[in-house]
């Protein structure tokens, strides 16, 4: 099903948090609300379950305006941050509750819920109550339970923030793998960059009540449109340069870096005057000082550390600007801390922004 | 969170409001309207109040003796709890117990065995007498400081105990540490975590002393005090003064009002974060200091004890009239009030039955309204759930003959105003009983039911109900075992033939039947033990979870 939002207005606490927001979600596809928490993702989603009211705009499933449809009738599946199992529950009540309310005969629930343990993997668990269930096996259930009912749209709010590292990874494949399967609109909020780089379609970067940027995963990372996104999404450089003549969308610019010139590309139009530079740390290249071409970058080593199949760099410039660069390959340990080292810059990877 | 009109809860919300304001809030205002009212021709209800000496000094006497229970019960609970937290001593077992003793003997009982033993024709009394010792009359200061004193100090007892389990000895070694003296940092550290609840405590108990009625009347004496007082201006059929009674009764109001808000008021600065660390662990005695711990606590328990034990024996001692006949044992006590006059059991058992069911269901739909739920309309119901905190049994008594007789809502002489009676009586503590787990159940839950599916007010039904089963369980059998007792709003709301066991008993006293009134005291007392047993121990039900 798809899901349009449309100029959508909501208001908490008598404060308009989020204002005038519009955004398309295609069908069977995975969507990601990606931001810092308070910037409005969880509020937004929980709009879309109908837990938050709707103050203006329109909210689509389908053809269907459900903004003020009661949360029980929009026939969503949930996944919560805290699972929201019901304690008192085994597994197979847990997991039925949908389908009972649905009035599905007694043997299809039996199929049915049989069949989603299955999917999620948790054969043999049936009998057991909540609180006798691993953190992983209780986000199972919980997944269980919101796709046993065939929802149109399924909504979840940082269903990994409370499984260690290794049980994310496995989690995180498990929703990946059913919501391909099952082909359902998805929503899943989280303020985790490479949880939403893995697992999604399309992303939307969230701030402050508004939407950053919506795009797949490769442009949000390859061509942030703001510093704040490129700041967000991995581990970006964002430095202050200025710019002599301003630059038309998708040209290559020349901007200035600590009184020497530097070649990028600007994906919109971006002023003269100061600009924000944006590069990724694996994007920029180190070479020894000595023998470095007259006009090229040096920085001096500040911090290093070893991380095996790549050494992590702080580097700082002439104008005491920081900048993390990471090396990889032969020799990417080869530099020490107060080495003077020359950076080279890939100009099609080197974006130029407006500030 | 806005008031939301088409929400089901709002409209559950209004009617329980409507509820609320027509049986708690009419029948206060009842009160203090009534106290500006005209007296006879010479002024208010105040003016009368204040050119009287007599009144004046019931108020003086009632602030008196709640300041003297209130250091007796706090020199005898405090130490108690200190004990039994730091220490192992021989019989603490039977200490820790306290709370229930306390909770199933009714003040009326403990009264008429203090003067089976104490009164004038006190079997203890004679006893003494009989070696040379002659006590004090037992019916003034005497026996009212004595017999609250150990009512009362439970509470000092219960609240001091939570406040030193919840310590983090880490602080007290982390003072010693920093080179404080064991003794010193105890003082230190210990002392300014634990005051606050030893002085919460002690409002309560003040509060309890101001309002009490049972042992007033009974063991009052030549003493004046507000609540007999306002109980005689209520009962006295030869001058019945509506609004000298609403005066005196918003007198007691206003006083147990004020030292409530003191109470708010320390209970919220006195919060300290004690962040949970270790809990101490208590200290094994042996030798001379274990026998001495075990006397102390062994000789606050036997004095708790003595009322059940008396009662007991009462019921079963044969009487002629008011005398007792003590060692000649007979049944004829509990034949006649089971079999000739059970009308004050089958009294009770309805009325509270009544009472503790729909306190219940009202306790469950305004805890959920009001943690669930919170908006200005549900936080209107918070404050008025309160209300009957602040009055005592005899003012609410008044207030409801004067709110329901006649007019309107005609209600005085009925069941109902007993029923209602013992309902806002019991609803603020059935309130706090009920909601306490609502706390622990997160708002997802009820959200994914809802997201499945299930309307709000199903998913409260099939979510959140059997969630609070094991509080509501706890409530209902508190409820239960306090409204059976419950004397001195009944007594003024009652009419002939609607007497329950507490008024019937009250009234044996005041003609000095005490083998009957035993009779009735125990079978009154087996009435409230079976639930608490069957409860605690066949269905588990834990039910001082809330307090802790």
């Amino acid at each position: 099903m798809k899901i349009a939002i449309e100029e959508l207005g909501i208001r908490y606490d008598s404060k308009r948090v989020i204002d005038g927001l519009s955004l398309t979600i295609e069908p069977g596809t995975l969507f990601t609300l990606l931001g810092p928490s308070g910037c409005g993702k969880t509020t937004l989603l929980r709009a879309i379950a109908g837990f938050v009211p709707v103050e203006s705009g329109r909210l689509l499933f389908g053809a269907n305006d459900v903004a003020h449809l009661p949360a029980h009738r929009r026939n969503i599946g949930m996944v919560f941050q805290d699972y929201a199992l019901f304690p008192d529950k085994t597994v197979f009540d847990n997991v039925a509750y949908g389908l009972r309310a649905r009035q599905v005969v007694e043997s299809a629930i039996t199929t049915r819920v049989g069949e989603a343990l299955e999917r999620v993997g948790l054969v043999g668990l049936d009998a057991r109550r909540p609180a006798a269930l691993s953190g992983g096996q209780r986000q199972r259930v919980a997944l269980a339970r919101a796709l046993v009912i065939k929802p149109d749209v399924l909504l979840m709010d940082e269903p990994l923030s409370n499984l260690d590292a290794k049980l994310r990874h496995q989690v995180r494949a498990t929703i990946v793998e059913l919501q391909r399967e099952a082909r359902i609109t998805t929503i899943f909020v989280t303020h985790d960059q490479d949880e939403a780089l893995a697992m999604s379609d399309h992303i939307g970067v969230m701030n402050a009540g508004r939407l950053e940027q919506v795009g797949t995963p490769a442009e949000i990372y390859r061509a942030p449109r703001t510093g704040y996104v490129a700041d967000f999404i991995g581990a970006a450089n964002v430095v202050d340069v200025s710019l002599a003549t301003p630059a038309v969308a998708n040209t290559a610019v020349t901007a200035e870096l600590g009184g020497r010139p530097l070649a990028g590309h600007a994906p919109q139009p971006v002023p003269a005057g100061a600009a924000k530079l944006v590069a990724r740390p694996e994007d920029i290249g180190v070479s020894p000082a000595v023998g470095a071409a007259p006009g090229a970058i040096t920085a001096r080593v500040r911090q290093r550390q070893y991380l095996g199949s790549k050494t992590s760099y702080v580097m700082t410039l002439v104008g005491g600007q920081k900048l993390a660069v990471d090396c990889w390959g032969t020799g990417h340990d080869s530099y020490a801390v107060d080495d003077e080292v020359a950076l080279s810059f890939d100009p099609a990877k080197t974006l130029v922004l407006a500030s | 969170m806005s008031v939301d009109l088409r929400s089901i809860w709002t409209w559950l919300s209004l009617a329980l409001l409507a509820l609320l304001v027509v049986f708690m809030l009419y029948p206060v205002a009842n009160i203090f309207y009534g106290s500006f009212g005209v007296d006879g021709g010479k002024g208010s209800g105040w003016a009368t109040l204040i050119g009287d000496p007599k009144y004046v000094r019931a108020i003086g006497n009632t602030i008196l003796l709640g300041v003297l229970v209130t250091i007796a019960a706090l020199a005898v609970g405090v130490p108690l709890a200190y004990l039994s937290a730091r220490y192992d001593f021989p019989g603490k077992g039977i200490v820790s117990i306290l709370p229930i003793i306390t909770l199933v003997t009714p003040e009326v009982i403990v009264a008429q065995t203090w003067l089976m033993l104490l009164g004038n024709n006190g079997l203890l009394r004679r006893w003494l007498l009989e070696v040379g010792v002659t006590l004090p009359s037992f019916y003034g200061w005497f026996g009212l400081v004595a017999a609250m004193t150990f009512i009362y100090y439970t509470y000092a007892y219960i609240g001091t105990l939570a406040a030193i389990r919840g310590f983090d000895v880490q602080l007290e070694e982390a003072a010693q540490s920093l080179g404080t003296s064991p003794v010193r940092s105890r003082w230190k550290v210990l002392l300014p975590v634990v005051l606050p609840s030893v002085l919460a405590s002690a409002l309560l108990i003040f509060t309890l002393v101001v309002g009490n009625f049972a042992l007033a009347m009974i063991l009052g004496g030549r003493v004046e005090l507000l609540s007999v007082m306002t109980y005689q201006a209520a009962v006295s059929e030869t001058s019945a003064n509506p609004v000298l009674q609403s005066t005196l009764a918003s007198v007691s109001t206003a006083l147990v009002m004020i030292v409530l808000f003191a109470q708010r008021w320390i209970v919220s600065r006195g919060r300290f974060e004690v962040t949970q660390g270790r809990v101490a662990r208590p200290a094994r005695l042996s030798g001379l200091a274990a026998g001495l711990f075990a006397l102390v606590g062994g000789a606050v328990v036997l004095i708790s004890l003595m009322p059940l034990m008396a009662v007991i024996a009462g019921a079963f001692t044969r009487a002629r009239g008011p005398v007792m006949r003590w060692g000649e044992w007979t049944t004829a006590n509990l034949e006649r009030v089971l079999i000739n006059a059970p009308g004050p059991m089958v009294n009770t058992l309805t009325y509270a039955a009544a009472a503790t069911a729909i306190a219940i269901v009202l306790s469950a739909l305004l805890g959920y309204l009001i943690v669930k739920r919170n908006n200005a309309l549900t936080m209107t119901l918070d404050y008025l759930t309160a209300i009957p905190l602040a009055l005592s049994g005899t003012a609410l008594g008044i207030g409801l003959i004067h709110a329901f007789n006649g007019g309107w809502l005609p209600l005085t002489g009925t069941a109902a105003i007993i029923v209602l009676a013992y309902i806002i009586r019991r609803l603020p503590f059935g309130l706090r009983n009920a909601s306490s787990t609502l706390y622990n159940i997160p708002r997802s839950i009820e959200e994914a039911s809802v997201s499945l599916g299930v309307p709000p007010g199903r998913t409260f039904l099939r979510v959140v109900l059997p969630l609070m089963v094991p509080a509501l369980a706890a409530a209902a059998v508190l409820t239960w075992t306090t409204t059976v007792a419950e004397l001195s709003a009944s007594i003024i709301v009652y009419s002939g033939g609607r007497e329950t066991m507490p008024i019937q008993i009250f009234k044996l006293i005041d003609s000095n039947l005490m083998a009957q009134a035993s009779a009735y005291g125990l079978i009154l007392i087996a009435v409230i033990v079976v639930p608490i047993v069957v409860a605690t121990k066949l269905f588990r039900v834990d039910l001082f979870s809330s307090r802790s």
